[in-house]
């Protein structure tokens, strides 16, 4: 009987052998792209590398016209060297143009619903047609998915742009309290270039972006100013000359209090900002002005803040996820709202920055 | 004289043996259908179906204890004479069928879908099968052995199922009580249905050696349940927004999906192989409790060759039908209907008519 039994046991562990797939024989998809071709078609690239030793790219990109993604791979499969796989996909990117005219939840449906997908790809947007960034040549960086992504996690880190993953993007789509955004990509001079925020409204449409000099703010507005987040202001009112002075925000306490007030969401936002200075390019007794530099330096901020927040205003979306506090404690009022982001539009936002010089570095 | 000496369990494996059973194929999608009524208040009503399960499985025990050494099948017979309660018995049976079935389907739709997907269904459920067979075979002792090296073999799923909560916002919870107290009663009957697997007190209780301890270990044993099921319905509200909870079929699964490791992608696979231990304490009590009744029900002592026959019976079914994902949920369906009655109703009445009974029956010796 026991013997018997290890029989079986064999026969059963080598039952996966029957359908292996080998790693050479595959197409893994590390960057898939969307766009819109000339007759409003849809452009499907993929970017996966070839392991081949013989080959002279160490990645191949492959486009094709279809209705929908998964359409567009199904097709693909007729170019690619080995089975098209999309579980290791580290970027989805959409063109502004693309994402200007498409909702583009209907779209990326396919990586939530196939939970062979990854879901925790990075969502970007690509300002300008797709094909430039496709057929860029770097010869001085690794393959061209793994740049992308280096890029953009470097960028996030340094506050110039901003990251979301696929399950973000969704979240923050199907919420009703916020509305989603995403990195922009850019290729200058040859070379890749992340920096900015795109903004999408409510059906998921591209309407607008945040500079690159507004990311930082908008980081700040996350709450996420760690590790470090660097800014650079003129001490034109300060010292009446054209000078400049670097911070780097080390720490940060924020609180959001909505309310609702004739007819209208207000928020009261106080935060207090832990900074180092790290640069002076003109001198500055630090010892005697060091109240009067903090209170030039919070209302610098709240100036910059106050002006992205007046954009997204505009725009009509609220990435930020002010929303959220308003659904949290103003729940009753919250519900009547027929669409957060218009009511959004109408609130009023008064933020409060203090700002506490933890030191000035080495010298006096 | 005690008809069970040579499968006693202990009280420890009695716990996890029944708190095993509750903890299995529900939780994956139990946040969903809480948000479904009660949007993010439904972890209140888990702590209500708790208490309602806690009263449930004491009236079983207090039921039981009059009887010490029978089971559900032997009480029918004792109280109900041989037609009637050889009518409970089949129910019960039957019962314990649909569940095993169920289970098992369903554990074996998920593997398709997340991990196996072009794996044969009767493959996977010869590999199902097996090690149900081999413990299915010994009785109650080696199956609260069985439940007990599981729940320590699992006890870090919990830990890792808490790491997406620092990336969501406990915004999403607030306010409590958003829409009154009206959706989180009607969202109780879903969170009773989860608590399903104490009912099996009623084949396991004769098999407990101390059986003082047997009220305290059903407590402990809903609190774990309870206790997992809270932990993992809090994280998916905290993670997922609440618009976005509802579109999702397995929330605990997509919660998994954004654990990512520079090493590892795809951690929901790893999770999930383990999890099929989890599936597997759920699945084998009621293959137990089915191939016990139907021995007992043609009198023989021996389960073995039934085991056999039943599993048997899976294997060959499973080659000529593949259930698609409808006909598992219209499953799933029926058994929380008959759940409810199975494991709330007939408890309580029984509970009625076995205490009116001996009264009656007291009153006569007297």
């Amino acid at each position: 009987m026991k013997k018997c039994m290890y029989v079986i046991l064999c026969f059963f562990i080598a039952t996966g052998c029957g359908i292996r797939t080998q790693l050479d024989e595959l197409t893994l998809v590390l960057t898939v792209g969307l766009d819109e071709g000339k007759d409003g078609n849809l452009l499907v690239y993929s970017i996966s590398p070839v392991f081949n030793k013989e080959s002279k790219n160490i990645y191949e990109v492959i486009r094709t016209v279809g209705m929908t993604p998964r359409n567009g791979r199904s097709k693909a499969n007729a170019f690619a060297s080995g089975k098209i796989v999309g579980g290791k996909a580290q970027n989805i990117i959409v063109s502004k143009t693309f994402a200007k005219n498409h909702d583009m939840f209907s779209y990326l449906d396919v990586f939530f619903r196939d939970p062979k997908n990854s879901t925790t790809a990075n969502f970007i947007v690509f300002d300008g047609p797709l094909k430039d960034l496709m057929y860029v040549r770097l010869d001085d960086k690794p393959r061209l998915s793994v740049a992308i992504r280096d890029v953009i996690l470097t960028a996030h880190a340094n506050k110039q742009t901003t990251k979301i993953n696929m399950l973000d993007f969704r979240r923050s789509s199907l919420d009703r309290a916020q509305t989603p955004f995403a990195p922009i990509l850019k290729v200058h001079k040859g070379d890749l270039v992340a920096g900015g925020i795109a903004l999408f409204n409510r059906q998921r449409k591209y309407v607008g972006s945040l500079s690159q000099k507004e990311s930082p703010y908008f980081a700040i507005l996350k709450k996420n100013v760690k590790p470090a987040t660097s800014l650079t202001f003129q001490t034109k009112e300060l010292t009446k000359q054209k000078e400049y002075v670097s911070i780097s925000i080390e720490h940060g306490d924020f609180s959001y209090k909505p309310s609702f007030r004739n007819g209208a969401f207000h928020f009261d936002v106080h935060m207090k900002l832990g900074v180092i200075v790290t640069e002076l390019t003109t001198y500055i007794d630090m010892k005697k002005e060091k109240k009067k530099v903090e209170k030039w330096l919070a209302k610098e901020i709240q100036k910059q803040l106050e002006s992205i927040v007046k954009k997204m205003q505009k725009y009509e979306v609220d990435p930020v996820g002010f929303g959220l506090y308003a659904r949290a404690y103003e729940y009753k009022l919250f519900q009547k709202q027929k669409s957060w982001p218009k009511a959004f539009a109408k609130a009023k936002i008064n933020i409060h920055p203090t700002v506490e010089i933890i030191s000035y570095g080495v010298l006096q | 004289m005690k008809r069970y000496q040579f499968n006693e369990i202990t009280t420890m494996q009695y716990i996890f043996l029944i708190s095993g059973t509750q903890v299995g194929i529900g939780i994956l999608s139990l946040p969903t259908q809480l948000a479904d009524l009660a949007n993010t208040d439904g972890w209140i009503s888990i702590i209500i179906g708790w208490i309602i399960s806690i009263i449930a499985s004491t009236i079983i025990i207090k039921t039981m204890e009059k009887h010490e050494q029978d089971t559900i099948f032997d009480l029918s017979r004792r109280y109900f004479g041989r037609i009637f309660g050889a009518f409970i018995h089949i129910a019960f049976v039957a019962y314990a069928s649909l569940a095993s079935t169920t289970v098992i389907f369903t554990a074996i739709h998920i593997i398709q879908v997340w991990v196996l997907p072009n794996t044969p269904n009767y493959l996977i459920m010869m590999l199902f099968m097996l090690p149900g067979f081999l413990i299915t075979r010994n009785g109650a002792r080696v199956l609260g052995r069985y439940a007990e090296f599981v729940f320590y073999l699992t006890l870090w799923m919990p830990v890792l199922i808490a790491v997406p909560l620092q990336k969501g916002t406990i915004l999403h919870m607030l306010p409590m009580l958003k829409e009154g107290w009206a959706p989180i009663i009607q969202s109780v009957k879903t969170t009773v249905l989860s608590f399903l697997g104490f009912e099996l007190a009623f084949v396991f209780y004769p098999f407990l050696k101390e059986k003082k301890h047997a009220v305290k270990a059903m407590v402990i044993a809903n609190s774990i349940s309870a206790f997992t099921f809270l932990l993992i319905t809090i994280t998916c509200f905290i993670f997922f927004s609440p618009d976005e909870i509802p579109s999702l079929i397995w929330p605990t699964l997509s919660l998994l999906k954004t654990i990512e490791f520079s090493f590892i992608e795809r951690f929901e696979v790893i999770f999930l192989s383990f999890y099929l231990f989890v599936m597997s304490t759920t699945g084998i009590p009621y293959i137990f409790t089915t191939v016990f009744g139907i021995s007992q029900l043609i009198g023989k002592k021996d389960h073995t060759i039934i085991l056999l026959v039943v599993v048997c019976i899976f294997i060959f079914t499973s080659f000529l039908y593949t259930p698609p994902f409808s006909h598992i949920q219209m499953m799933g369906s029926w058994w929380e209907r008959y759940g409810l009655w199975g494991a709330y109703f007939f408890p309580i009445g029984l509970f009625i008519y076995t205490s009116i009974a001996r009264w009656f029956q007291g009153g006569k010796k007297k």
